[in-house]
């Protein structure tokens, strides 16, 4: 990260450090949605970047969700269950990356997607652990006030954004980059794709279970639908490409964009339903007409698939010859 | 007279290269003209760009006075024009009868197409033989004489060869050179690209060489086949 | 024997339900080389294409099957215009995530337009009973079975024996020899989108016969479109038979053996689905796939 962006995360994090001090409710709900997403935002963006389109973040935060819920209901301990949540999605995303992360591009997707709903369906029919479609309520007693949960997620948010920053420029960042980009030569460099997409993986959704048990807590209810909600996956798409996917201030832009956005459509609007359309819809145009996002900085997904010099706008031209 | 082919000009560039330099050359109803030239000089380059598979960064191409350049391949063939490229370009799960079938899909009325398979297997009657056996399983002389079977079925007028004999034996080349005589005789412009130049000089009437996507002699075959140049680059003396 | 009869039976129909479901993603992967996340969402809308076919017209499900068809045909062909012709090009990942964002629009414009509560059409001839031999089989799923398999046959025909479906396949085995003979490959991707629309429409209007219908149910039968065309091997229209029955069969027997039977015949969608991805992404019949 340059010295410029260091400082703006800095100053950042200290207005929204600041934030409570207003004492308006409503600034500080907002503030815990955009540090949430923000969250989701920069773990999303950081496998996407090692080239894994992730469909199913909502996996990691249903997982995550439920560990941590369930555990601060025990122990009536929120560290403890925090800790539940990020551990409960690094382990399912060790796991899912195992059997997933060999897989090309369209694959992969496809998978994630699967295991999403999948365990959608596993939390509705294991009633007696997570409470079914009935759902789960959070013991008060292990409820923490909204400022530490927005402290909580603040943490969280800074965390990821330090995690993306360290791996950058070091081995990692570039072994990840390599392996999007071109993965045979990675290889030929001796970068071993399995073992660094699954840390990508791993890396992509710890943080998730943390921002989902915290969420969870702040809301005091679970549902499968809640949990494994396709719209967790959807906000951290558009975030990092509306910021600028692949890019380190992206998905905190991004998030931030988002949040005001869905704050304006939900009172617009009213309907959930009606701010997915728009975010759906927002989604097919940032990939249609502006996919290096704000920040500008998808070089590759500006340029065309095969090879050739990048061209800005990504408008299709003849074909060069090459058969697909 | 106006050729029926003429490219004027053409600069054709990928990353990092030039793959053809200016180059300029005509074809004229019912010749047969040649393209010579080493392994990149850029004789591929050139058929593509006729065809419309590769566009142009400068230049005209010409059909019969109507400039054609960077248009679809689509709309090219549907002018009359048929391409028999490097490496045959089959559709290795389907029969040779479906592939030649393909071969006519501009073709109209469709009553026309059984004639035009006819002539195929006239001129080619091992793929009489073969008719409904799958593409891929031919032998490498089988699958050029359905590439040039395809190419035919459009009863084009203008029909431009990649290095038919490439991967050949010198009895099938021979063969396959023979054809393209009567192809010809059959009131069609050639234009064929060959590393062979002994054969394709020997059939055709005049000829371009080409190196390093340009242009360095040109002329009638019979001059082309005494001159040092070619007998130094090409032929081996 | 008869239980397990019972269960070849059920699962057979099922399959060919499922090979009309899912033959049209495995056409426009083999045809223009793109996933579409979509495709969930034209079975939904056939779905309710016809239910309102029903419920304001009063057409029978069955005769309202080829105006529904022609709708999705419209419709996907204006799509692929309007939008997926766009990115054709593009790299995957934003094929994916335009695909993925569309299946949202849509899937919440119905949300929005008919709301959550779960529709269904209760036509009588749906819920007789057939006994062929010692099975017994609804009538409705039959006719959702058997109308989708002759689907499927129909496409093959197509494709096998007119102009345009030998096209069409020609662009799929090579598309510069295609071009060399004529054909516009933007055509055909456009053909094959809008054919895999009016089946996938198909499939939703004999759906009706066989699940209520909802909004979001068109994420369902993406991923079980998925594990059939994974299962027999992608762009491959025969190996979605294949993966139909594999799908079929399986389901019809955890549904039938498995305690708890209802939930696991459909979570073993996902796991073969997981296991195919994981082991063998060409699929039982297919060959390697680049993307």
């Amino acid at each position: 990260m340059s010295r410029a962006g260091a400082v703006w995360l800095v100053a950042g994090l200290a207005v929204f450090a600041l934030l409570p001090l207003a004492g308006s409710a409503y600034l500080l709900d907002l503030g815990i949605r955009a540090a949430t997403t923000t969250v989701l935002a920069v773990s999303w963006n950081l496998a996407a970047s090692a080239g894994l389109i992730s469909l199913g973040h909502a996996a990691f935060w249903g997982v995550g969700a439920y560990a941590g819920a369930l555990v601060a209901g025990r122990t009536h301990s929120v560290t403890l269950g925090v800790l539940a949540g990020v551990a409960a999605a690094l382990a399912v995303g060790l796991l899912l990356g195992v059997v997933s992360v060999r897989m090309r591009r369209f694959y992969f997707a496809i998978a994630t997607l699967a295991y999403a709903e999948a365990l959608r369906v596993v939390a509705i029919t294991f009633s007696g652990v997570t409470g079914g479609s009935v759902g789960l309520f959070v013991p008060p007693a292990a409820l923490p006030g909204p400022r530490a949960l927005y402290y909580g997620t603040l943490a969280l948010a800074a965390g990821c954004i330090w995690l993306s920053a360290a791996l950058a420029p070091r081995r990692i960042g570039a072994a990840f980059l390599a392996l999007r980009d071109n993965e045979t030569a990675a290889v030929s460099l001796g970068v071993n794709p399995f073992r660094y997409r699954l840390l990508a993986l791993a890396l992509s959704a710890a943080p998730v279970g943390g921002a989902a048990t915290l969420s969870a807590m702040y809301s005091a209810f679970l549902d499968p639908d809640i949990a494994f909600d396709a719209a967790v996956s959807i906000e951290a798409q558009i975030a990092a490409i509306a910021g600028g996917v692949y890019t380190l201030t992206g998905p905190v832009l991004g998030a931030l964009v988002v949040t005001a956005f869905a704050e304006v459509s939900r009172q617009s609007f009213g309907a959930q339903s009606a701010s997915l359309l728009v975010f759906g819809a927002v989604l097919v145009l940032l990939i249609l007409f502006l996919p290096g996002g704000l920040a500008g900085g998808a070089a590759r997904l500006v340029r065309r698939r095969r090879g050739d010099t990048p061209e800005p706008g990504g408008a299709p031209e003849v074909s060069r010859g090459a058969e697909r | 007279m106006r050729p029926l082919l003429a490219v004027r000009e053409i600069t054709v560039r990928y990353v990092g290269s030039v793959a053809l330099d200016r180059c300029s050359m005509a074809v004229g109803a019912g010749e047969i003209v040649c393209l010579l030239g080493a392994n990149g000089a850029g004789k591929t380059t050139t058929l593509q760009a006729v065809a419309g598979l590769v566009r142009p960064d400068e230049g005209v191409v010409e059909l019969e006075g109507v400039a054609v350049t960077g248009r679809r391949t689509e709309d090219i063939v549907a002018l009359g024009v048929a391409l028999v490229p490097e490496g045959r370009q089959l559709f290795p799960s389907m029969t040779v009868e479906e592939n030649l079938d393909l071969g006519a899909f501009l073709l109209r009325p469709r009553a026309r197409r059984a004639g035009a398979r006819a002539r195929v297997f006239e001129l080619f009657p091992r793929l009489g033989e073969r008719r409904r056996q799958q593409a891929g399983t031919l032998s490498g002389g089988e699958q050029q004489m359905v590439a040039i079977g395809r190419a035919l079925m459009s009863e084009p007028r203008f029909l431009m060869l990649d290095e038919p004999s490439l991967g050949l034996a010198p009895l099938v080349v021979e063969q396959v050179f023979a054809t393209i005589g009567r192809i010809r005789q059959q009131g069609v412009t050639i234009l064929v690209v060959e590393q062979n130049a002994e054969q394709a000089l020997a059939l055709a009437d005049r000829g371009y060489i080409l190196e390093t996507g340009r242009v360095v002699l040109q002329g009638a075959a019979a001059d082309l086949a005494r001159s040092d140049l070619v007998r130094r680059a090409f032929l081996g003396v | 024997m008869e239980f397990f009869l019972q269960a070849v039976a059920n699962g057979l129909v099922l399959a060919g339900f499922y090979a009309a479901v899912s033959v049209g993603v495995t056409l426009v992967f083999g045809v223009a080389r793109i996933l579409n996340f979509v495709h969930g969402e034209f079975v939904m809308l056939g779905a309710y294409v016809t239910y309102w076919l029903w419920a304001l017209g009063g057409v029978d499900p069955l005769l309202a099957l080829p105006l529904t068809m022609a709708g999705l045909f419209v419709f996907g062909a204006v799509l692929h215009r309007a939008v997926i012709a766009r990115v054709l090009h593009a790299p995957h990942e934003n094929q994916i995530l335009l695909t993925f964002g569309l299946h949202l629009v849509l899937q919440n414009v119905a949300l929005l337009l008919w709301t959550t509560d779960s529709r269904s059409i209760p036509v009588a001839w749906a819920t007789s009973a057939l006994a062929l031999g010692p099975v017994t089989v609804g009538l409705g799923r039959l006719v959702a079975g058997a109308a989708g398999a002759s689907l499927v046959g129909l496409l093959f025909v197509w494709l096998v024996w007119t102009d345009h479906g030998k096209a069409m396949r020609a662009v799929a085995q090579n598309e510069t020899a295609a071009r060399l003979v004529g054909i516009a490959p933007d055509r055909m991707y456009l053909l094959a989108f809008a054919v895999s629309a009016a089946l996938g429409g198909a499939a939703g209007a004999l759906s009706s016969a066989i699940a209520a219908i909802t909004p979001g149910m068109g994420l369902g039968y993406l991923i079980k479109a998925f594990v059939v065309v994974i299962l027999g091997g992608i762009g491959n229209p025969l190996a979605t038979i294949a993966g139909a029955l594999v799908l079929g069969l399986t389901e019809s027997f955890a549904g039938a053996y498995l305690p708890m039977g209802g939930t696991w015949a459909e979570g073993v969608g996902y796991l073969l689905l997981l296991a195919i991805l994981a082991l063998r992404p060409q699929g039982l019949a297919g060959r390697e796939v680049q993307g």
